[in-house]
């Protein structure tokens, strides 16, 4: 029979052999991924010689003295177990409550009024069910984290408004079926279902899932179209200078575009909610010109995006029929803007001042748009009392005018044209019109790049420009503010920083820390 | 309250006048220093890599979105700063209630005019500066260069509160093991096994139930740690730590009394 001083020097050897083979076996898992026979071994050593040593301890126990004692330790445990229900309580009352606060420099997790907007209206749409988002995920891969927050976010935003969002996530190597059915070729990516339709979003943020979302929503689509023939930017191509990003922006919203060669009709098709004219840049034909004076003295609606340089004909029309005054050889100036990719400086107004009127709605100082070299658009005068017009960007107060637009095409900066003081200018002006008891409306802006492919992204550019799409359309209540996302940092810290500052913090720091060290032992031996 | 104040002083000093302090500190430094260097490395690699001609010259912008500072050099730094400090703060925590006991001078500290609670206190806010010196040293190489790229100063802040509140959790565990060990070696390597076993529970989930499983991850620490890093302060992983917190000094002073009574 061994000694009560043998149980007693095992039971001490056994704890910390037990602690050593856990810390191991768990290490062995966090090291490789798998927990192996190495980590099971030792997890299953140490656990076996804790569970001896705590054996061996109630052997040695004799209880926990007088009655006082135990009152003394039974009131302890009670405290402690208050605190571990008051500990569990809390958690789960924060997680419950969801508050959280989004420290990103591009507040990728606080939910832009578009999609609020969204969250809100799914309730309408109840009958088709709620919509089911399957996150599809890999453990190695780090993009999952930022996208399994924000479809949390959008499920506890959704639960405010009634719950119509669903949430799961799918591990890639358990899901074969699934992975098909919504064909998925890669981690982090989203399967949409919601009404018998199903999508997928191979590249989730915010704006992605929002315009897939809208995408699903049974409504009626509107007819805009799209004019082509005059040297128009190209609806559908997705080169820089194209526009298919405002295609694909304006089909999530609700929007069936159709193109139409200007010259061949001799009038605008009576399905057009409105007619978009993206940057013509040859002459019109005079029966084009009448269909479109035609259509807007019936109540159409056009959206003009007009090109400095460029004179269509149009000029005269607006300024006929709806007041705009823009002239071709007029150029706006902003010596203080920067200078875009293949243009002097000065030529990019960005615009931080709105007119107050629907289509601005929610832009503001901080909330700009950019332009990459625009023509002033007058609200010159009412072609009927009782029309109403309205500026809507204005340049800053140091923009001035030129007519040297041919020093602007060689790269250079042009000069103020005479009696042109530096003041704000106006590039972007919208008007509404009672004609035969029709409500017509016209939207004009100085620029048609800002809303190509190359730009549509930068800024509030999408917001402004299919928000007046919105309001030409007469669709108000549609009109919000998109979801954005800064560009994230892709640049190399070059070795020359990194080495400068690995010698300085990353090395000095830690040499003075040892020098203090050295420091405190020699004064405690000396003491 | 002043004897409180003197504790805690006296706690500080001898904190300050370790070098096992310093050492900790110029390790976590050099880590930090070495790891970073590394993936800034790696990051640099890999730009090379997408915007030279065997991979398509991809122009800036159109490479993939996840390599950016962030993404690569970052969130990755982070999550080996935790495993650092699971290795560190053990270190400095087993001494805490253990030394004392082990040189006797617990019992006299028992026998001033100083609460239980109080001694609980003094330690754990002893514990929590040394966290944040740990923080401080480890902050300075990232912050000097996140701070030049854009990453933005708030979410740097999130991260190192991440990271702060974790420290903070790994502290009050170590402190715990230390009030009830006999030893500083029991007291760190019981600190580590604690650690390591809840610092992330979710592969337990491929043996358990769901809702096993889902309480499993309510208990680890990595789950309420990394949301930090994304930039997201979430109330309840602050709770979650301050929960931790509560209870291990809760146990910390149940040994005061398991002491007295034995």
């Amino acid at each position: 029979m061994p000694s009560s001083h043998t149980f007693s020097y095992l039971r001490s050897a056994l704890l910390p052999i037990g602690l050593i083979a856990i810390i191991f076996g768990i290490g062995a898992r966090y090291a490789t991924g798998d927990l192996g026979v190495f980590g099971g071994i030792n997890l299953a050593i140490g656990g076996a010689a804790l569970l001896l040593s705590f054996g061996l301890a109630l052997r040695n126990f004799h209880g926990f003295g007088a009655s006082a004692a135990r009152a003394v330790l039974l009131r302890r445990v009670g405290v402690l177990l208050i605190t571990i229900f008051c500990a569990v309580s809390l958690e789960r009352g924060m997680a419950r409550l969801a508050w959280q606060w989004d420290w990103t420099i591009d507040q990728r997790f606080h939910l832009a009024p578009a999609t609020l907007k969204l969250l809100e209206e799914l309730p309408d749409y109840s009958y088709l069910g709620s919509v089911q988002l399957t996150l599809f995920s890999h453990p190695d891969d780090p993009r999952v984290r930022t996208t399994r927050l924000l479809l949390e976010t959008l499920k506890q935003k959704s639960l405010e408004e009634g719950g119509q969002i669903q949430v799961r996530e799918l591990m890639m190597d358990r899901a074969a079926e699934e992975i098909e059915r919504f064909e998925v070729t890669s981690s982090n990516s989203v399967g949409i279902e919601w009404g018998g339709y199903q999508t997928t979003v191979q590249r989730p943020n915010e704006g992605n899932l929002l315009e897939a979302i809208q995408l699903l929503i049974p409504r009626e689509r509107r007819v805009l179209y799209i004019a082509q023939g005059e040297g128009e930017g190209t609806p559908r191509s997705t080169e820089p200078s194209g526009y298919s990003g405002l295609w694909g922006a304006l089909e999530a919203e609700g929007y069936e575009l159709r193109g139409f060669a200007t010259a061949s009709f001799a009038e605008i098709p009576s399905d057009a909610r409105a007619v978009l004219l993206l940057g013509p840049r040859r002459n019109f034909e005079s029966h084009s010109l009448a269909a479109l004076e035609s259509y807007l003295a019936q109540g159409g609606r056009l959206l003009a995006l007009l090109e400095p340089g460029t004179e269509t004909g149009l000029e005269e029309l607006l300024l006929r029929v709806a007041g705009f005054h823009s002239p071709s050889d007029r150029i706006v100036i902003d010596p203080l803007a920067a200078a875009l990719e293949g243009q002097p400086k000065g030529l990019a107004p960005l615009i931080n001042a709105y007119g107050d009127h629907p289509i601005t709605a929610g832009l503001s100082a901080r909330t700009m748009t950019l332009f990459a070299s625009a023509r002033p658009v007058y609200a010159q005068r009412l072609p009927v009392q009782g029309d109403r017009l309205f500026p809507l960007l204005y340049t800053s107060p140091n923009t001035y005018l030129s007519e040297d637009l041919q020093r602007a095409r060689r790269g250079g900066l042009p000069e103020a044209s005479a009696g042109e003081p530096p003041e704000r200018q106006v590039i972007g002006a919208a008007g509404e019109y009672q004609r035969n008891e029709k409500r017509a409306r016209v939207v004009v802006f100085g620029d048609a790049d800002f809303a190509s492919n190359r730009f549509i992204r930068s800024l509030y550019n999408l917001d402004i420009i299919v928000n007046a799409v919105h309001w030409v359309a007469e669709r108000e209540v549609e009109i919000t503010l998109r979801p954005k996302r800064i560009n994230p940092y892709q640049e190399p810290l070059t070795p020359q920083d990194s080495l400068r500052l690995f010698y300085t913090v990353g090395l000095l720091l830690p040499e003075l820390l040892l020098v203090a060290a050295a420091i405190t032992w020699t004064k405690s031996r000396n003491a | 309250m002043t004897a409180l104040l003197a504790l805690l002083r006296k706690e500080l000093s001898i904190l300050l006048r370790s070098p096992v302090t310093y050492l900790t500190l110029t390790f976590v430094g050099t880590v930090t220093a070495l790891l970073f260097f590394d993936y800034l490395r790696h990051y640099n690699q890999l730009l090379f890599l997408y915007t030279s001609n065997s991979m398509g010259s991809f122009e800036l912008g159109t490479i993939p979105e996840y390599i950016n500072l962030s993404d690569q050099v970052f969130v990755p730094l982070l999550e080996q700063l935790a495993l650092t400090f699971i290795a560190v703060i053990p270190l400095v925590t087993m001494r805490s209630f253990a030394e004392e006991r082990a040189r006797g001078t617990d019992e006299l500290l028992l026998t001033t005019e100083l609460t239980p609670e109080k001694i609980v206190i003094a330690k754990f806010l002893t514990a929590y500066v040394f966290v944040s010196l740990v923080l401080f040293t480890s902050i300075l190489y990232p912050a000097a260069s996140m701070l030049r790229t854009g990453i933005g100063l708030q979410h740097l802040l999130s991260v190192y509160l991440g990271l702060w509140v974790l420290g903070i959790g790994l502290a009050s565990i170590g402190l715990a093991c230390s009030a009830f060990a006999n030893n500083q070696l029991i007291a760190a390597i019981s600190a580590y096994a604690i650690a390591l076993i809840i610092f992330d529970l979710s592969w337990v989930q491929t043996f358990a139930s769901e809702s096993v499983g889902y309480a499993l991850i309510a208990m680890s620490l990595h789950p309420h740690f990394v949301d930090f890093a994304e930039g997201l302060i979430i109330a309840q992983h602050l709770a979650y730590f301050v929960g931790l917190a509560a209870v291990c000094a809760a146990l910390s002073r149940l040994s005061l009394d398991l002491i007295r009574v034995k």
